[in-house]
């Protein structure tokens, strides 16, 4: 009995072994250079431009991805294949004042000429008291407050740029290097975390000598700079916004009685490192500033292949790559190609996702874990559309397992292949390096881990081991030349194999990986 | 009352013995000796801060070099033709990046030709070895120890005499054009090093504007600056023995193309020039 037990329980085993060699072997023989060239070439053809983000050629390639996902069975989430990614230029508004009553006497301050936004300004007016707060800096790992002992709910607080003793290599604050206090955008974090309503900003005249109020450098305010030079955003309400501006010596002068004044303050903060903060008498700060948002919003293209274990499935493994480029060259020669079709960078990687969600369609078995695809829009622009994403995930990020990131896969030789983020993501590194005996790269683990090169970096951020499937660099990057007909098709499919297999074992497994923090 | 006239003579005498020094004028003008080479150690520290999205990325480097100032002859109107290169060149640079060090070998030797007025005025300029023109290195293409240019008139200690400048760069298939205005004051004679030299001093008012295009990336620059600087001359042998120069610019960038940015970039820079 207990050998027939026995002979069964290998039996069965031989069963599933077999059949999961042959489902792995179905969905490898479903990716195949044809496949990989249908998409590729689509993708990086001259009619979708370049697939700027945003772009109407951009649009065409998420209908595409979206109608494949469809057609290989994948699900739709929320009923639809897009997440809008919202995303826009933020432009300087038309009503932007500053005025300071001084002892019942009124000064108003001119826009460029004595103040200036920021661009993380908020589109609100405040009226309120003033406190000056030294460099605007609670830090606690420094054992330095600006705001010890002193109030600023519902008041305007001055500030100074930088940090103190600056130039100074013994400075507490990482000596000569500027520690992330010394950004005007912490600065504003930590006064709207006081309470703060409004923010002025002064260069710190200790060190600096030009004071002018530089603010953001507004198109609308600049000689040269082109309204199309406006950087895209990501639009998710990370933060309350409230006014920032920089304002210049003149102000200063009023408030402090002579920017000589303010040095000596300054002068005395660095010394002691105590802070020397202080509520203006008689000073009332009327401060508005208005930006525009404008609306440049693209999509992710998602698809969801549910998992087949009734508990596993809420589980998720994310397979993504970003299937934007660059757009088109506009000033050219008519005889120039000016196209930048982002053949490997990257509808080789796309083209490797469409591959696996198209092989894991003819499999019969489908893996316990669900897995979901992304097509990420704006990774040109920022890393936009996965920041939006794990800012705003369409399933939960404590179900996400890992991530699979493929970015430029269709170059240089045959036998090597990139990991990065392998250092962080241990597991994930034996999974995929063990699925490698039977695709057969030299792997090449690149010690510039996890970091802000693709898609990938935006899930560690949020603490979810990642793999990074990379080809390599190559003169073509960012250029016109990047065309379909560089692409090295094997190559391309050995990297869809590879990713198939470490997700099949990944979406089968019912462990849970690490991350290693660096 | 003798105290008081003691008191007077002393200010007298002490009056007297300053106004003569005071009271001198000079004529400041560069004398360089034909196939005599002059060599200046030559640092720069220049402290860059970049801001995106209200994040600051700060870039500190150091370049040391030694700049060889060769003079050929004088051309009929009495201007010295001079050859410029770098013997030697070092960059340190450290950022959030990591910190390097390069030996620039592709900028040695890299002549370029000058002539030069008595005053130190750039008369012509002809770039012999040219440096492939990008943004790094455009700036080599030029001379890299900018004289201070002299005043056309007799000058006493006090007075001050103004240069205007305009240059053009042409860089990465655009021009970028820096305007500096720059008042030099005589301070006056001091012994420098165990040279009686005159002492100037300098304020500056700087501009840059410009374009360029590179790959579909098309950007501008803009900004401006301030400079102030002291100098060592050695009036009797018509040479600048030591140039100091602090100047803060800020600019901003902005490019469209494959990237929509506007980066504000903020740079220190102390340029200290020593006659070996």
């Amino acid at each position: 009995m207990y050998k027939n037990i026995l002979l069964l329980l290998f039996v069965s085993l031989l069963f599933f072994a077999g059949c999961t060699s042959s489902e792995i072997q179905t969905g490898e023989d479903a990716i195949n250079v044809s496949l990989l060239q249908k998409y590729i070439f689509f993708l990086a053809s001259d009619s979708l431009m370049g697939r700027d983000t945003p772009s109407p050629g951009l649009d065409t390639a998420a209908i595409f991805i979206a109608e494949e996902f469809k057609n290989d069975g994948l699900k739709p989430i929320n009923s639809s294949y897009f997440q809008r990614v919202k995303m826009g230029k933020i432009k300087l508004g038309s009503n932007n004042h500053l005025a300071a009553t001084i002892n019942d006497k009124k000064i108003n301050y001119k826009i460029k000429t004595d103040f200036t936004p920021f661009e993380m300004t908020g589109n609100k007016e405040v009226n309120a008291p003033v406190v000056f707060v030294g460099y605007g800096i609670d830090a606690p790992k420094f054992n330095y407050n600006d705001y010890a002992g002193i109030d600023v709910k519902g008041k305007v607080v001055f500030v100074l740029r930088h940090e103190p003793e600056e130039d100074n290599p013994e400075s507490i604050f990482d000596g000569k290097k500027a520690t992330h206090y010394s950004s005007v955008d912490k600065k504003v974090e930590i006064a709207i975390e006081k309470g703060a309503v409004g923010v002025m900003v002064i260069q710190d005249p200790l060190n600096h000598s030009m004071l002018n109020p530089r603010g953001f450098p507004w198109p609308s305010l600049s000689k040269l700079i082109p309204e199309d030079a406006l950087p895209l955003s990501l639009d998710f309400n990370e933060r309350e916004k409230i006014p920032v501006v920089q304002v210049g010596a003149d102000v200063a002068a009023d408030l402090f009685g002579s920017v000589e004044k303010l040095k000596e303050i300054q002068s005395s903060i660095d010394k002691d490192l105590k802070p020397a903060s202080f509520e203006f008498k008689n000073v009332l700060i009327s401060l508005k500033t208005e930006t525009e948002f404008l609306d440049q919003s693209a999509k992710n293209v998602v698809g969801l292949l549910e998992g087949s274990d009734p508990e596993l499935k809420e589980e998720v493994l994310v397979i993504g790559a970003h299937y934007d480029h660059v757009g088109v060259m506009k000033k050219h020669r008519d005889d120039e190609d000016y196209i930048f079709n982002g053949a490997d960078d990257n509808a080789s990687g796309t083209s490797c996702l469409l591959s696996v969600a198209a092989a894991l369609s003819k499999m019969d078995t489908k893996p316990k874990r669900s897995i979901l695809f992304i097509a990420f829009c704006g990774e040109e622009k920022g890393l936009f559309g996965s920041k939006y994403y794990v800012e705003n995930p369409l399933i939960p990020l404590e179900n996400t397992v890992a991530m699979l990131n493929l970015d430029m896969t269709g170059r240089n030789s045959i036998d090597s292949l990139f990991i990065e983020a392998a250092d962080v993501s241990p597991e994930l590194k034996e999974i995929n390096e063990k699925e490698n005996e039977a695709v057969g790269f030299t792997l090449l683990y690149s010690s510039n881990i996890g970091s802000g090169r693709s898609d990938h970096a935006n899930f560690i951020k949020k603490g979810i081991p990642a793999l990074f499937y990379f080809s390599g660099m190559h003169p073509d990057y960012h250029k016109v030349s990047d065309n379909p007909d560089k692409i090295n098709y094997p190559k391309a499919v050995k990297v869809a194999k590879l990713v198939l297999r470490t997700a099949w074992q990944i979406a089968n497994d019912n462990k849970k990986y690490s991350l290693i923090k660096k | 009352m003798k105290n008081l006239l003691k008191i007077a003579t002393l200010s007298a005498i002490v009056l007297l013995t300053a106004f003569p020094a005071a009271a001198q004028s000079y004529k400041i003008k560069y004398n360089f000796e034909t196939d005599k080479s002059y060599l200046y150690d030559y640092t720069m520290t220049n402290k860059m801060t970049q801001e995106v999205m209200g994040n600051e990325m700060k870039f500190d480097s150091e370049l040391n070099a030694i700049i060889r100032m060769q003079k050929q002859g004088d051309t009929e109107s009495g201007n010295s033709i001079l050859i410029t290169s770098l013997d030697s060149a070092t960059v340190k640079t450290s950022s959030p990046m990591g910190d390097t060090t390069m030996v620039m070998t592709d900028m040695l030797g890299k002549r370029i030709k000058l002539e030069i007025s008595p005053l130190g005025k750039i008369v012509t300029r002809e770039v012999l070895d040219s440096v492939e023109a990008s943004l790094m290195n455009a700036q080599f293409n030029r001379e890299t120890i900018s004289l201070p240019e002299m005043s056309e008139n007799e000058i006493k200690p006090g007075e001050s005499w103004t240069v205007d400048k305009v240059d053009s760069v042409e860089t990465a298939g655009g021009v970028f054009i820096n305007t500096s205005k720059n008042v030099y004051t005589l301070v006056g004679k001091e012994s420098y090093k165990n040279y009686e030299c005159l002492k100037i001093t300098s304020v500056s008012e700087l501009t840059i504007e410009g374009n360029a295009s590179m790959q579909g990336f098309d950007f501008v620059a803009e900004g401006t600056g301030k400079a102030t600087g002291t100098i060592y001359f050695d009036n009797e042998k018509g040479l600048l023995k030591e140039m100091v120069q602090n100047m803060e610019l800020q600019f901003n960038l902005a490019g469209t193309g494959q990237q929509n940015i506007i980066i504000p970039i903020t740079q220190e820079m102390t340029n200290t020039y020593t006659l070996k």
